[in-house]
C-alpha cells in the first residue's frame, strides 16, 4: 500500500472520495443522521426481524441430529435481539428530541452566517472597483438569484415546518453557495492580483 | 547551485516581445506544466508529439509584451499590460496559438479570453471570469472554476470538477466521476458511463443522460430547476426522486418495483446496486429511457 503521496495525489484523493471524508465538525451531520434514522425506523418491524432471522439460521442446520445447535442458535439469537431492542429503543428516543432540532436550527443560523459574510466580502470587492466589471455585475445578479433560492425554500418549510428534510436542504444550500461565493471571491481576487503585475 | 542553474535558465529563456507579432518556442521537460494566464482576447492550445512549447500570434498595442520563461514551477506564458490600460482594458487582448507536448499539465487563467484545448490528455485546471472554454480530448483529471463562462468539453476525464457561481457545463463523451456546481448556469451531461456524480445548483437547468451506471452514486440536487435524468440501461437501479412541488414526469421507463412515500417516489430493477438521488424542492423532474443510447 502506497504510504508517500504528494499533496497532488492527496487532493486528487479526496476529490474522488469526497463523501468518505467527513467534517471534524459538520453542521448538517445531526440533522442528517436524525432524518435516516427516522427513515430507518418506519421500516424496521422488530418481531418480523427476529423471525426471519432464526429461520434463516434453522435453514443453514437442517435435519433432527442438530437439535441442540438450534437451541444454541436461537439462544444467542435472542440474546443478541434483546441487546439489539434496548440500544435501537434510546437510539430512537435521544434523536427525536427537541434538543436535536435545536442543535440542527443553530446550525443553520451558523450556516447563514457564513454565507452573509462570505456574500459582504464579494459586494465589498465590487464597491471598491475591483475586478472585472462584466463579472462583477454578474456576480451581484447571481447573489439575487441564490438569494432568492434560498428564501424559496424556507418558504416551503414554513408550509411544511413537518418536513426536516427541508432543514438539511437548507444547511446544504448555505454550504454550496457559501463555498461557491468564497470561490469566486479567491478567482476574483486572482484575476485583480495578476492585473496588477503579480504572476 | 540548482537555484542559481534555475535562475540562469529563466533569465535564458525569458523573452520580451515587442508588440505585434509572437513567435517563440521554449524546451519543454517531462512532468512541468504550462502555465497560461491572459486577460482578453483567446488562447488555443494544441497537444503534439514535439518535445518543446511552441507560441505564435499577436498581442494588442496595449501589452507591452508576452513572457515566455521556464522555471521548477513550470513554463509560464502571460502578457504585460501597459499600467494605464489595465482597468480600461483597451486593445489588451491577446490571440495565442501554443503547441505543447501532449502529455503537459496544463493550467489556464483567462479573465475573459476564449480558451480552445485539444490533443493534451493530462491534468487541466482552467480558471475563468467570463471566458469560455472548449475543450476537447482524454484527460486524466480536469477542474474548471469559472464565474459565469461556459465550459464546454467533448471526450473524457477520468475525474472532472466544474464549479462557478453561473458557469455553465456541456460534457459529452465518458465522465464516470463528476462533482459539477453551479447557481444559475445550466448543466448538460452526457456520458457512455456513471459512476459517482455529484450535481448542485439552485435554479439552472440540469439534463444528464447516460447509457449505465456502474455501482454508482448519483446525487443531483437542486431548488427549482428542471432536472431530466435519462438513462439507457436500467439494471440493476434504484432511482429515488423527490419533488414538493414539482411535478414528476417519466418517458418509456419500466420498472420492477415502484413505490411512493411522502413526497419521494422509488423506482427499482434488480438488487439496485445504482443508487440514483434526484430532489428539485420546486422544480419539476424528468425521468426517461433513451431507448437509442447516448451515443
Amino acid at each position: 500500500m502506497k504510504h508517500n503521496y504528494t499533496d497532488d495525489e492527496i487532493d486528487l484523493l479526496y476529490k474522488k472520495n469526497q463523501s468518505q471524508f467527513i467534517p471534524g465538525n459538520d453542521i448538517w451531520r445531526n440533522i442528517e443522521d436524525s432524518i435516516k434514522v427516522k427513515e430507518r425506523s418506519k421500516n424496521f418491524i422488530f418481531i418480523d426481524t427476529c423471525t426471519g432471522f432464526y429461520k434463516n439460521c434453522l435453514s443453514a442446520f437442517p435435519g433432527e441430529s442438530v437439535l441442540l445447535l438450534r437451541v444454541a442458535v436461537l439462544f444467542f439469537a435472542l440474546s443478541g435481539f434483546i441487546f439489539a431492542g434496548i440500544g435501537y429503543m434510546s437510539f430512537k428516543s435521544g434523536l427525536n428530541s427537541e434538543h436535536q432540532y435545536k442543535s440542527a436550527m443553530k446550525d443553520i443560523k451558523e450556516a447563514e452566517k457564513l454565507y452573509k459574510k462570505a456574500k459582504a466580502s464579494l459586494l465589498l470587492l465590487a464597491k471598491e472597483g475591483k475586478g472585472d466589471t462584466v463579472a462583477i455585475n454578474s456576480v451581484i445578479e447571481n447573489i439575487s438569484v441564490i438569494d432568492s433560492a434560498i428564501a424559496e425554500v424556507k418558504a416551503v418549510y414554513e408550509k411544511q415546518p413537518e418536513n426536516k428534510e427541508l432543514l438539511v436542504f437548507i444547511g446544504t444550500m448555505y454550504y454550496e453557495q457559501t463555498n461557491l461565493l468564497l470561490k469566486t471571491n479567491a478567482m476574483l481576487e486572482n484575476m485583480e492580483n495578476r492585473t496588477r503585475g503579480g504572476i | 547551485m540548482k537555484k542559481i542553474i534555475i535562475v540562469l535558465v529563466c533569465v535564458l529563456y525569458t523573452t520580451l516581445y515587442a508588440q505585434g507579432t509572437i513567435d517563440k518556442e521554449i524546451m519543454s521537460e517531462p512532468g512541468l506544466p504550462v502555465i497560461i494566464k491572459i486577460n482578453s482576447g483567446f488562447v488555443e492550445i494544441k497537444g503534439t508529439n514535439d518535445t518543446s512549447v511552441k507560441v505564435t500570434g499577436k498581442i494588442g498595442k496595449n501589452v507591452e509584451s508576452l513572457i515566455v520563461e521556464k522555471n521548477s514551477e513550470g513554463i509560464h506564458i502571460r502578457p504585460v499590460i501597459k499600467e494605464k490600460y489595465l482597468k480600461s482594458g483597451k486593445d489588451i487582448e491577446c490571440s495565442l496559438y501554443i503547441s505543447v507536448p501532449f502529455s503537459t499539465a496544463l493550467k489556464i487563467e483567462s479573465t475573459s479570453g476564449a480558451i480552445k484545448i485539444f490533443g493534451v490528455n493530462k491534468t487541466l485546471f482552467i480558471q475563468t471570469i467570463t471566458g469560455n472554454a472548449t475543450i476537447e480530448g482524454v484527460y486524466e483529471n480536469v477542474e474548471c472554476q469559472t464565474v459565469s463562462g461556459t465550459i464546454n468539453i467533448k471526450g473524457s476525464s477520468d475525474f472532472i470538477e466544474c464549479s462557478g457561481i453561473n458557469g455553465n457545463y456541456v460534457l459529452t463523451g465518458n465522465f464516470p466521476d463528476s462533482i459539477l456546481k453551479t447557481s444559475s448556469g445550466f448543466i448538460k451531461l452526457t456520458t457512455d458511463y456513471l459512476n459517482s456524480l455529484t450535481i448542485f445548483s439552485s435554479s439552472g437547468e440540469i439534463d444528464v443522460n447516460c447509457d449505465e451506471t456502474v455501482r454508482s452514486a448519483v446525487n443531483i440536487k437542486s431548488v427549482n430547476s428542471k432536472i431530466t435524468f435519462g438513462i439507457h440501461n436500467t439494471e440493476n437501479i434504484l432511482i429515488s426522486i423527490k419533488t414538493i412541488s414539482g411535478s414528476l414526469i417519466t418517458e418509456n421507463v419500466v420498472f420492477a418495483e415502484t413505490s411512493k412515500e411522502g413526497n419521494r417516489m422509488k423506482y427499482k430493477n434488480g438488487n439496485g446496486e445504482s443508487r440514483v438521488f434526484i430532489e428539485s424542492i420546486t422544480g419539476n423532474i424528468v425521468l426517461k429511457n433513451n431507448k437509442e443510447g447516448v451515443k
